[in-house]
């Protein structure tokens, strides 16, 4: 029989060949895995969205209304899906404010306060009417979306923000 | 105490080891072991990359297509992923047969291996299971039909209960899909889990089956010797399922799975054998054609009790080892014929080219989002692919287009174009246009003149455009007036024009708009049309909206077709 020294180093040519076999094996499944952060995000931006006609809204009465629009979602391509919801505060005439009901702490939906501004129920964490941080853990205030207001019909841009950051980014 | 001899010491994993691949192999390490190891690897590829599959992949006859569809052409290396799935499974049937053929070959079921021999055909059933689930999952039209057929086999055979329990319900469905994946990813590894390790115990207690004249003084060891072998044997099979996974660059995915379409039905070609055997043997009974696999197989079984000498050799087991090299040939010769016949069958290469080309449509129209109905939506809502459908199936037994269909009314090619009209109005007694219908009011309008009547058709073609299209303006105007003055006795336009007498033709204004021809399907009979005359049947209440919306585009292609012929 072969020597002690060859058949130690055909041992690690086992091993590594049975390493060789398993990463060349797992190269597909290691690239589907990784897929999520290889492929690029798209982003949450979209164009404006009908939410409301201006004459339902009361003014000073916040409204909460959802945003329904065409979504992708893996392979389907929906027409007409919530992406998610959107408080709504006519100030007067055509002067109308929208905020994400989406919490800026962990992403829990927002709920209107007794005092006339809004609340968290998640947390705990309050806001004023217009959107600003009272206390709460929430790191930032609420988060303003665009709204434009066209032919009596309320339309706003949807989009979504990083969460537990006091600095506001769209994701 | 070092961390090696801490862990040793603590677990005893390296003396487990070493007991597992350390044995020695009497008669020395050969290539001829290594279709055990090489399964395998074929093994260790279908796990890996079916974990990478169950990421994505969606149970469900809604979803199922699309999710495959996203693997294929979106996911990173999808297409490897399943290519190599897809192939891998091929290799595992391909060395299956070898190691089989092997082992009834040498004798190597004989005593003591007859348990590792039972569980060793346990294990190809369990494959041929594998096989059979994994073909539907895609939920293409390739996978529904082929299960369509095995699950008639299975009430044939053990009853329509037995045929519900499998597929989940009285028809094909989402049912099926979940309990084909459960079976696929769950059941069937559990218990190949279970027979592959009683196959590998037996295996290492009773050891190789050395060849009858080896040398047995002759010793290697398990680890390295026979393993590098089996290595190289191992990556050979992975590197040719990556290179041909690359080659086909993923693996065939067929139409959505569509249960009111044509499709000829064929399984994959492993089973085809099974196929030819039920098809051209087994004739109308079936009986035959289930009794031969069912008699090869209980056949197999029996084969360590019925070939029971102490001598291996070939020679001094003739008929046993000629029975199994008969029943190879047989399989293999039946596979032939099967492909041969497919081959030569026009019908069905005809078939199939109709069933590739709405595969390639499913797929360029997946590509722009697959509807959340279910990505069998993407055909029947696609104008391209329903409308000579719903032709063929609700107008063709009147109309012809080209010259095919019907007799009893008009030739619908380049309906509504100016070559159309013209000719029409040169002649509406032909049998293109109201030659066969009870429409005879019209008299042909020669005595124009050949130009009157070409500004005419131009006009009328004209009605029929949507904003986009360029109009020939040099001849409108003319054509509209000549119209007027000469038309107008029996046509309407819109609310002019006063229809005397018994000929009163149908209202022009609009004519081979979208508009005019979804009067004209759902309501023949309107009095602006061709009212009492008419004997064309209203689609109204027979086609949705949608259909009716794929009949118009239809017709306007012809449309289309004409008026680009002379522009
Ligand atoms: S998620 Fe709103 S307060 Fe925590």
């Amino acid at each position: 029989m072969a020597d002690p020294d060859r058949r130690r180093l055909l041992e690690w040519i086992v091993w590594l060949g049975a390493g060789l076999f398993g990463a060349i094996a797992s190269v597909p499944l290691v690239g589907s895995v990784l897929d999520p952060v290889t492929r690029g995000r798209r982003g949450s931006r979209r164009g404006f969205v009908r939410v409301a006609r201006l004459e339902a809204l009361g003014v000073g009465e916040p409204r909460r209304v959802q945003v329904v629009s065409e979504a992708i979602d893996g392979w389907i391509r929906a027409p007409r899906r919530p992406l998610g919801a959107v408080w709504l505060l006519r100030k007067g005439g055509e002067r109308v404010r929208a905020w994400s009901a989406v919490c800026p702490h962990l992403g829990c939906g927002i709920e209107p306060a007794a005092d006339g501004g809004f609340t968290c129920p998640c947390h705990r964490s309050r806001f004023d009417g217009a959107g600003r941080r009272i206390d709460g853990p929430s790191p930032r205030g609420m988060d303003p979306l665009d709204v434009r207001v066209v032919r009596g019909e309320v339309l706003v841009r949807w989009a979504r923000f990083r969460r537990g950051t006091s600095r506001r980014s769209e994701v | 105490m070092g961390v090696r001899s801490f862990l040793e010491d603590r677990t005893g994993l390296g003396r487990l080891v070493r007991g597992a691949v350390g044995e020695e192999i009497p008669g020395g390490a050969r290539w001829a072991y290594v279709l055990g190891s090489a399964l395998v690897a074929a093994l260790a590829i279908q796990v890996l990359t079916g974990l990478g599959l169950m990421l994505t992949y969606s149970p469900g006859a809604t979803t199922a297509w699309g999710s495959v569809y996203f693997i294929e052409n979106r996911v990173a290396l999808g297409w490897l992923l399943r290519g190599m799935h897809h192939h891998g499974a091929q290799a595992m049937v391909v060395v299956l047969g070898f190691h089989l053929l092997q082992v009834s070959l040498t004798g190597a079921y004989k005593r003591p291996r007859e348990v590792n021999w039972w569980s060793g055909l346990c294990l190809l059933l369990l494959t041929q299971a594998f096989a059979l689930t994994g073909y539907l999952l895609p939920w293409d039209q390739k996978g529904f039909w082929a299960t369509q057929v095995a699950t008639s086999i299975l009430a044939v055979v053990a009853g329509d209960a037995a045929r519900d329990l499998v597929v989940g319900g009285a028809e094909l469905g989402t049912a099926t899909v979940t309990r084909f994946y459960a079976l696929h990813v769950a059941f069937l590894p559990a218990a190949l889990v279970g027979l592959f390790a009683l196959h590998l115990y037996l295996f290492r207690r009773h050891g190789v089956t050395p060849p009858p004249r080896a040398d047995l003084s002759l010793r290697a060891r398990f680890h390295p010797d026979q393993l590098l072998k089996d290595l190289a044997a191992g990556l050979a099979v992975l590197l040719i399922v990556a290179w041909l996974a690359v080659l086909s660059h993923g693996a065939p995915l067929d139409a959505p799975a569509d249960p009111a379409s044509e499709y000829p039905a064929r399984p994959e070609w492993y089973f085809l054998w099974l196929f030819v055997l039920l098809e051209h043997i087994g004739g109308r009974s079936q009986t035959l054609g289930l009794t031969i696999p069912a008699a090869v197989i209980l056949y197999l079984f029996a084969l360590p009790l019925l070939d029971r000498g102490e001598d291996r050799g070939i020679r001094a087991r003739a008929p046993w080892v000629g029975s199994v090299v008969a029943i190879a040939l047989g399989v293999v010769a039946l596979t032939v014929w099967g492909l041969v016949a497919d081959a030569r069958d026009e019908a069905l290469q005809a078939a199939r080219a109709v069933a590739d080309q709405r595969a390639r449509r499913a797929m360029a129209l997946a590509s722009s989002g697959i509807p959340p109905e279910g990505a069998s939506e993407l055909l029947r809502r696609d104008p391209e692919t329903r409308g000579p459908e719903l032709f063929a199936e609700h107008c063709s037994e009147c109309h012809r287009l080209g010259g095919r269909g019907g007799e009893k009314a008009s030739e619908l090619h380049f309906f509504g174009s100016r070559r159309w009209i013209l000719a029409l109005v040169k002649d509406p007694a032909h049998p293109d246009f109201f030659g066969h219908t009870k429409h005879r009011g019209m008299e042909p309008q020669t005595e124009l003149g050949e130009s009157a009547l070409y500004a005419v058709a131009t006009f009328l073609e004209s009605q029929g455009a949507d904003g986009r299209e360029v109009r020939d303006m040099t001849r409108i105007p003319a054509g509209e007036r000549i119209f007027r003055e000469s038309c107008m006795d029996c046509h309407l336009f819109g609310h002019e024009g006063r229809a005397t007498g018994a000929a009163d033709g149908p209202d022009l204004r609009g004519y081979g708009s979208e508009d005019w021809i979804r009067g004209q399907l759902v309501a023949p009979d309107d009095p602006a049309r061709y009212g009492e005359s008419h004997e064309m049947p209203s689609f109204a209440e027979q086609l949705g909206p949608e259909e009716i919306e794929i009949l118009v585009q239809f017709v306007r292609r012809e449309r289309r077709a004409g008026v680009s012929l002379h522009r």
